[in-house]
């Protein structure tokens, strides 16, 4: 009798479990983004790439705008230290860096900070050309946001995974699926450094 | 009769072509002098508002714990955009910082979980 009416509720709930299990399928086929489908071309040649040779600034406690605008300065050739960046960047009573702030601190030596169009190829193009990207990721929740500064330095599509100098870490290895979310948050903000004589391609 | 109606239309004539000839002298003086104080005026207003936006900034950064003379030279790097719209919103606007704590909390929740007995990821502890 027991076994009976068990086995007819699980016949009962065998479709709407196939139908879940289905759907559930394809809500993540549909979030979890994959580099080589991106529409950049150069994926195809360079399946891994990475900016070696971009300095590396470990944080200071909560310094990660000082510290990713040093790293992208840098990289540009404009030499500067955090603790240089931190007086003219770094809010004590906010625990961080505003993104205006970094663009005025760009400027103030001699960098213009192009800010990137909020799409993903649009964030590693710049890659290519040895540019390195300082970008804005929440990494806390949309209610309860934790802003933080990091700078993409590569890629690496078989492993489906981006490369970030980002805080205390110098190889920072990211699933693109966590980078996708944590920029998202952010509000899809990306600069690259650009000296005013060689602006980047569009 | 006749020439009371041709007194009213002579009248109304004389009316319509002076109206006419009124109306592109108007514009004239429309485009050249209060066009100029016009713009004179918008000018001064954002000044002042520019001036206003500057000190709201500046005296924001100085509460959050920026010494004066750096918060002055900060605000004195922004172009009026910048200002005024930090101006507006400056608490709301994001403020990048905090990777350290987020890796900090997310290892004490693991190392609860670990000393509790729930999880068994760090096996030398």
């Amino acid at each position: 009798m027991g076994l009976r009416t068990l086995g007819a509720s699980l016949r009962r709930a065998f479709w709407p479990a196939v139908s879940f299990v289905a759907l559930a399928g394809l809500t993540a086929c549909a979030v979890a983004p994959r580099l080589e489908a991106l529409s950049l071309a150069s994926l195809a040649d360079r399946p891994q790439l990475e900016l070696t040779q971009t300095p590396f600034y470990p944080q200071e406690l909560h310094q990660c705008g000082p510290a990713a605008l040093a790293t992208v300065l840098g990289a540009s050739g404009q030499t500067v230290t955090p603790e240089t960046l931190a007086d003219e960047v770094y809010i004590p009573g906010r625990n961080g860096s505003l993104q205006v702030e970094l663009l005025a601190a760009a400027r103030r030596h001699q960098r213009v900070a192009v800010q990137l169009a909020p799409k993903l190829d649009a964030v590693l193009a710049p890659l290519l050309e040895q540019r390195p990207v300082l970008l804005l990721q929440n990494l806390g929740f949309a209610r309860a946001p934790r802003w933080h500064y990091a700078v993409l330095v590569g890629w690496d599509a078989p492993a489906n995974e981006l490369i970030l100098r980002s805080g205390g870490n110098r190889r920072e290895r990211l699933s693109l699926t966590r980078f996708v979310q944590t920029w998202d948050l952010g509000g899809r903000w990306a600069v690259v450094m650009a000296d005013p004589r060689q602006p980047p391609s569009p | 009769m006749g020439n009371k109606r041709s007194w009213i239309s002579g009248t109304v004539v004389a009316a319509m072509l002076s109206v006419s000839s009124w109306v592109p002298a108007n514009a004239a003086m429309v485009t050249t002098e209060q066009m100029v104080s016009g713009q004179v005026r918008d000018a001064r207003v954002a000044q002042v508002q520019g001036f206003l936006a500057r000190a709201d900034v500046k005296q924001q950064l100085e509460t959050w714990g920026v010494a004066s003379e750096l918060a002055e030279a900060r605000v004195a790097q922004l172009s009026d955009a910048e200002l005024e719209r930090l101006a507006m919103n400056i608490d709301q606007q994001p403020a990048g910082g905090d990777a350290l704590v987020v890796i900090g909390v997310v290892f004490l929740v693991l190392l609860i979980l670990e000393l509790v007995g729930v999880t068994n990821v760090f096996t030398t502890i």
